[in-house]
């Protein structure tokens, strides 16, 4: 007799998912679901809208990484004004970016996953969060506050608001960075190192004791892709897009101006959240994973001495690429630890300081010219089309906008980093529920580990989305007449 | 002028007979909120946030169009105002689609200052989310509706400002909107660039594309100075942040221009695509590569002193100040020295006593526009003539062989010979004014002066400071022709067409722009730009104004004023 | 709404042992901004933590309010699906003083995802999965589970009765701190200046 169970709503992560387990007769797992219920509608409510405006629409996709979206919008808003921005700008840019990729995986780290790896994923749910967290282990807590903080600080220095700033434009930014503002980044830098590796020894433990799930919980094989920059070091900014195979090899390497030669997007019947995959595979053999565990596979080294130890440690892990999901959360603070390292670079470069802050270009024009990459575009015809790339905490991002001879947007395609990694997430729920529930006795507890082999991928679900929706936790047994058999509430 | 005594909010106050409640309140610091009042606007009483409580008088009244009388008693600061108020606001809100959050105006919004200052946290009223278009064919800003309160700051600004009369009200009820000419896009209308509507809109629905998100004001300086482009001078204000000019608005207070610019000193300024130069450059053969100061300036004077400084002839901006000009006119003063410039030649001497002044043209009651075309050259006296025509039906003569602008608004439309014909008109009217420019020959401009023993003459000059080079003795056209070196003083002039090296051994131009033009040039020196340098041109009417540094100029530069000085020392050695 | 201001106040004051207030969050149609803000407050989190307790919100694992109520209710996001109405519709049954907190939720200034209503909602599904440029064999998601999109987005004020409105996009941390330390101290938050901002 064939059963459901539901895991709604997925909590400890951004936006709104639900699980469902398929049981077989004998109460095992036969299949499962990871779908997402959100919906909004970004691809097509900025139609009619002007692109400069971009870099402040596209960031309410997402108050995580608003970041994110502002600078890539940016990128793809450069393109279409046909300009390079000088490198103060997009030194200042990465600085911002940077500065979001500490306070993501520290919120992730400190916030989200913590409470599972120091509490236990059987603990109570009452207690199973950041404030059970703050209360059992404060002084822990606090490092992780700060941590956060001091990336939000970043944000808020360069574009006046932590959530949503105004920092980046088309051709550059608005702002050039004072030396008041320099200093006290740089002033706190040592002690947010120190916080970070407090984190990762703590991550480094708890896998080591937990060395044979980590081993197993949500491992499997896929393909790998992330930015990458010279002799392949890790690069979050700018750079190229390296692809590999299931087994680490590579496949392709390309510019994310063409990703539409490379990528696709799959609908599921079930789920508003689009599975992407390489195109020349199709699908689902063309999956990829995206993100911290994604992006330290495809990368050789990284161009910032205490991060590059770690990412050796990383590498011995496994032959070829590390493939357990829980191995994301250290992934998670290495990459924040070269945030960290990062920022001290760019700060002591004193072009940072510089005014040359804008390629001023005036694009407009009754001839709208085709953009083709490599060519120079003349700076004073809008070309009508641009893409921008970049590496979100989570995952790949490409903004693709068209627009007409004025400027005004007639289409957005927008791909977002949680929407890679989404068959990633259904497939490491189905290893989860597989391993761990018993549909013929369920316990709370189990249901947890299905959601924490989620939260590994640290899933932006209103980001991938675009879209929004809601979902609660009710697991509920039920007979193939539909009829209750059993229940858990998680209220 | 009559004073008048009022009673406003319990107090006594007192103001001047012809003055609106209004301004008797602004008179005496008394705070009423406005939306669609601006001070340099004839007031409309269109969004209603200024009405007040007049005893005697029915209901309540809008301050910015009620004549205030002696012995009225007022009261602007009632609970039930203020209700008033918040809801008319929150009426404005559900009208149309305001998005603060990515709003280029937010932070700046007169609409949304007001909603905080009354504490508005919630709106009552629905939005019906109408589809409303973003007109974006305008070059230099976009127009979106779904932004507008049609306060219609924007056609009263273009009519009464500006003179353009481009913009006005289209459809009616709930459906009104701004529309260009008769239902135009803007880009397709006659709509001038000038720029007047985009200063005066009070929230984001007319938006500086070019500006858009790059600063809150409480963020940038601004710094007051005054256009060098065309002679008329207009005072402007330089709005700048980290050493990069945002956009430049019209100064209010500018007696001259009264707030009007025009595209060519708004916008164009700010939209240069030629590529600058910063260090001086020798050609060597055939190509130019980069020196230092040192061995540019002594080379200049090696070459000068080789051919004499008699044989060395000058050409000099109209961009460039006074306090340049000066030097320049001492290091070269064997008087070759002329305006840059093809068409720098102004006939005049014929006006005895009857100049005209750029106030006179907005005065006149009879404009005779002589080969000129004032929208594409000196597009702020077409305004002036424009607000003349509008709005106390100037007669308006167009003497011209060309296509000219003006023709659509002129009575009387003749060919350059046939200016006789419009000696009746002239004759009849009380102020006639004569508006001609550097096209002019001396015989046409003199016969233009004998046509009506009244009319007052008004001569273009081509520059900026084209006043200010005459009055230090440097004309249109000067005997050049037989010079064998050149010292061009371009600053940041536009260059095509401008000079010719007419067989010189040896040219040095100073100028701010790499372009194909210094092929004809052996020594390229780099000068700053209009908004980089501090100094002061004279405008037609010969008021000196100054011209004021909002931003520093790229390292390694230095002022045209040094160079010319050190040049003279190098010389003189 | 005083009338919950009352109830608040007697419980927080009225009572000889000092209890926490209790606080329940959620999101809907929301991007997370709005709860990023609430825990931009940094370090007095743990000050706040100790007169307020947070029962559920998407960052613990409690997904729903607990049935014998709270005093604080917070909402982000709009309504824009069934599911949405009914959380908020829990939410309201089972708080004393419901915040609509953020743009989207208080709906003026009008917020983001409020912009899908000048379409038709059907041709904005088209457009993400079927039409999109990278969407190979697409169709509109629709199969039973998945909840139905509104045919318009709404505030929450219009779904139900809300307490207090505090607009932002997202609002201030500060402002967030002052409002929840007001509700806290039985006093109702009043908006303004610094702490009233629509973007």
């Amino acid at each position: 007799m064939a059963q459901t169970i539901t895991i709604s709503p997925v909590t400890r992560i951004e936006g709104h998912a639900r699980v469902t387990i398929h049981l077989n007769g004998d109460g095992k797992v036969d299949r499962s679901y990871f779908a997402v219920t959100q919906f909004r509608g970004f691809e097509k409510f900025c139609e009619g809208r002007m692109f400069f405006e971009m870099p402040l629409i596209t960031p309410r996709i997402c108050g995580i990484c608003p970041v994110t979206h502002h600078l890539v919008a940016a990128k793809a808003c450069d393109e279409i004004i046909g300009v390079n921005p000088p490198k103060p700008a997009s030194m200042l840019r990465e600085l911002m970016h940077m500065g979001q990729f500490v306070q993501s995986h520290a919120l992730h780290f400190f916030y989200l996953a913590s409470p599972d790896l120091l509490l236990g994923f059987d603990a109570d749910p009452a207690i199973r969060n950041v404030v059970g967290v703050i209360q059992k282990y404060p002084e822990l807590a606090v490092k992780g506050v700060k941590l956060r903080k001091y990336g939000q600080q970043i944000i808020e220095r360069l574009g006046d608001k932590r959530v949503h700033p105004n920092f980046a434009v088309p051709g550059g930014v608005n702002k050039a960075l004072s030396v008041k503002d320099r200093d006290a980044i740089l002033g706190e830098l040592d002690e947010m190192i120190e916080h970070t590796q407090s984190g990762i020894q703590i991550a480094k433990n708890w896998l080591e004791e937990h060395r044979d799930l980590a081993g197993k919980c949500a491992s499997f094989k896929s393909g790998y892709m992330g930015l990458v920059g010279k002799d392949d070091a890790l690069e979050l900014y700018d750079g190229t897009l390296k692809l590999t195979d299931r087994d680490g090899k590579l496949l392709e390497r390309f510019n994310g101006d063409n990703y539409l030669d490379y990528i696709g997007e799959h609908v599921e019947n079930w789920s508003y959240l689009k599975s992407t995959f390489y195109k020349k595979l199709g699908y689902p053999d063309g999956v990829y994973r995206v993100g911290p565990l994604a992006r330290l596979n495809v990368a050789e080294k990284i161009t910032t001495p205490m991060a590059n130890e770690e990412l050796k440690s990383f590498k011995a892990i496994a032959d070829g690429p590390v493939e357990g999901s829980l191995y994301y959360h250290y992934a998670r603070l290495i990459e924040a630890l070269y945030g960290l390292e990062r920022v001290k670079q760019l700060l002591e470069d004193p072009e940072i300081m510089s005014k040359d802050i804008r390629a001023e270009s005036q694009a407009f024009g009754k001839s709208l010219s085709k953009r083709v990459l490599g060519t120079s575009v003349p700076r004073n015809v809008i070309t009508g089309h641009g893409v921008g790339t970049i590496e979100a905490p989570r995952g790949t991002v490409f903004h693709d906008y068209h627009c007409d001879e004025t400027g005004k947007l007639t289409k957005v395609n927008l791909i977002i980093a949680t929407g890679h990694n989404n068959w990633a997430m259904s497939k490491s729920a189905e290893m989860v529920a597989r391993e761990f529930v018993d549909g013929k006795n369920l316990k709370e507890g189990m249901l947890n580990r299905v959601e924490a082999a989620i939260r590994c991928y640290d899933p932006c679900l209103s980001c991938s989305t675009h879209a929004i929706g809601q979902m609660p936790l009710i697991i509920e047994l039920v007979d193939s007449d539909g009829n209750v058999i059993d229940q858990i509430r998680r209220d | 002028m009559a004073e008048i005594r009022l009673t406003i909010n319990g107090k006594e106050v007192v103001g001047e007979k012809g003055d609106t409640v209004l301004e008797v309140c602004e008179k005496n610091g008394i705070y009423v909120p406005t939306l669609c009042h601006h001070k340099c606007l004839l007031d409309t009483g269109a969004c209603r946030m200024c009405l007040a409580e007049i005893e005697g008088m029915r209901g309540y009244n809008p301050s910015c169009v009620t004549k205030a009388n002696d012995g009225m008693v007022v009261r602007t600061d009632t609970e039930e105002l203020d209700r008033f108020r918040r809801m008319m606001l929150e009426l404005l809100f559900s009208q149309r689609n305001h998005y603060c959050m990515f709003c280029e105006s937010s932070g700046d919004c007169e609409l949304q200052n007001l909603a905080y200052k009354y504490k508005i946290n919630y709106n009552e009223y629905k939005s019906a989310f109408p589809r409303l278009r973003m007109d974006s064919t305008q070059r230099y800003f976009v127009y979106d509706e779904n932004r507008c309160i049609l306060c219609q700051r924007c056609n009263r600004a273009c009519s009464e400002v500006a003179g353009h009369n481009v913009l006005g009200l289209g459809k009616r009820a709930i459906e009104t909107t701004i529309v260009a000419d008769l239902n135009s896009d803007l880009g397709n209308s006659t709509c001038t660039s000038c720029g007047t509507c985009v200063q005066v809109c009070p929230t984001g629905a007319l938006i500086d594309r070019r500006s858009a998100y790059l600063g809150r004001m409480y963020q940038c300086e601004t710094t007051k100075s005054t256009c060098s482009v065309c002679s008329i001078g207009c005072g402007v204000e330089i709005v700048t942040r980290d050493n990069h000019i945002l956009k430049i608005n019209g100064d209010w207070g500018a007696e001259v221009n009264k707030g009007i610019l025009c595209k060519a000193g708004r916008y164009l300024p700010l939209h240069e695509q030629k590529e600058r130069l910063t260090k001086p450059m020798i050609k060597r053969n055939g190509a130019f590569s980069e020196i230092s100061w040192d061995e540019a300036l002594d080379y200049a004077a090696k070459k000068f002193r080789e051919v004499g400084m008699e044989n060395v002839a000058g050409m000099i901006s109209p961009r460039a100040t006074n306090e340049e000009a000066n030097l320049f006119a001492g290091l070269l003063s064997n008087g070759k020295i002329q305006e840059l410039g093809p068409d720098t030649v102004l006939a005049d001497g014929f006006a005895r006593g009857r100049n005209a002044k750029l106030s006179d043209i907005r005065d006149s009651d009879c404009i005779l526009i002589y080969r000129i075309d004032l929208d594409k050259e000196t597009p702020v006296a077409g305004s002036f003539a424009k607000l003349a025509f509008y709005q106390h039906e100037a007669k308006i003569i167009l003497a011209d062989d060309k296509e000219n602008s003006f023709g659509r608004l002129a009575m009387l439309k003749l060919a350059s010979s046939e200016i006789n014909q419009a000696k009746e008109s002239l004759d009849q009217a009380a102020n006639p004014v004569i508006i001609y420019g550097t096209s002019a020959t001396t015989q046409e401009v003199e016969k233009l002066a004998k046509l009506c023993e009244k009319v007052k003459l008004m001569g273009l000059l081509a520059g900026g400071n084209s006043k200010g080079l005459r009055a230090l003795g440097i004309n249109g056209k000067a005997n050049v022709q037989n010079a064998k070196a050149f010292y061009i003083l371009a600053c940041d002039d536009d260059l095509a067409g401008k000079f010719d090296r007419c067989g010189a051994d040896f040219v040095v131009l100073q100028t701010s722009y790499f372009t194909t033009e210094v092929e004809k040039a052996d020594m390229v020196l780099p000068s700053p730009l209009w908004s980089e340098k501090e100094g002061s041109i004279t405008n037609v009417d010969g008021i000196t104004q100054r011209v004021a540094k909002a931003i520093d100029a790229p390292d390694g530069m230095q002022s045209n004023e040094a160079t010319i000085r050190i040049l003279n020392e190098k010389i003189s050695r | 709404m005083s009338q919950a201001l009352e109830k608040l106040e007697q419980r927080v004051l009225g009572t000889d042992v000092p209890r926490k207030v209790k606080i329940a969050t959620d999101w809907l149609e929301a991007c997370a901004g709005c709860h990023m803000s609430l825990l931009d407050i940094d370090e007095r989190i743990i000050e706040l933590l100790k007169h307020a307790e947070i029962t559920s919100s998407p960052i613990t694992d409690l997904k729903h309010p607990p049935e014998e109520g709270v005093d604080v209710g917070i909402l982000t996001g709009s309504v824009g699906n069934t599911d949405q109405l009914e959380i908020a519709k829990e939410m309201r049954k089972r708080c004393k003083i419901l915040i609509a907190f953020g743009d989207c939720a208080v709906f003026n200034p009008a917020p983001i995802p409020s912009m899908r209503n000048f379409f038709d909602k059907d041709d904005v599904l088209k457009r993400t999965y079927v039409e999109s440029e990278s969407t190979v064999d697409g169709e509109i998601p629709k199969s039973g589970g998945l909840c139905e999109l509104l045919e318009k987005v709404v505030g929450v004020g219009d779904v139900v009765k809300v307490d207090v409105y505090l607009p932002g996009c997202p609002p201030r941390a500060d402002t967030i701190f002052y409002v929840l330390s007001e509700l806290v101290a039985g006093r109702m938050p009043v908006l303004e200046d610094e702490n009233l901002k629509y973007d």
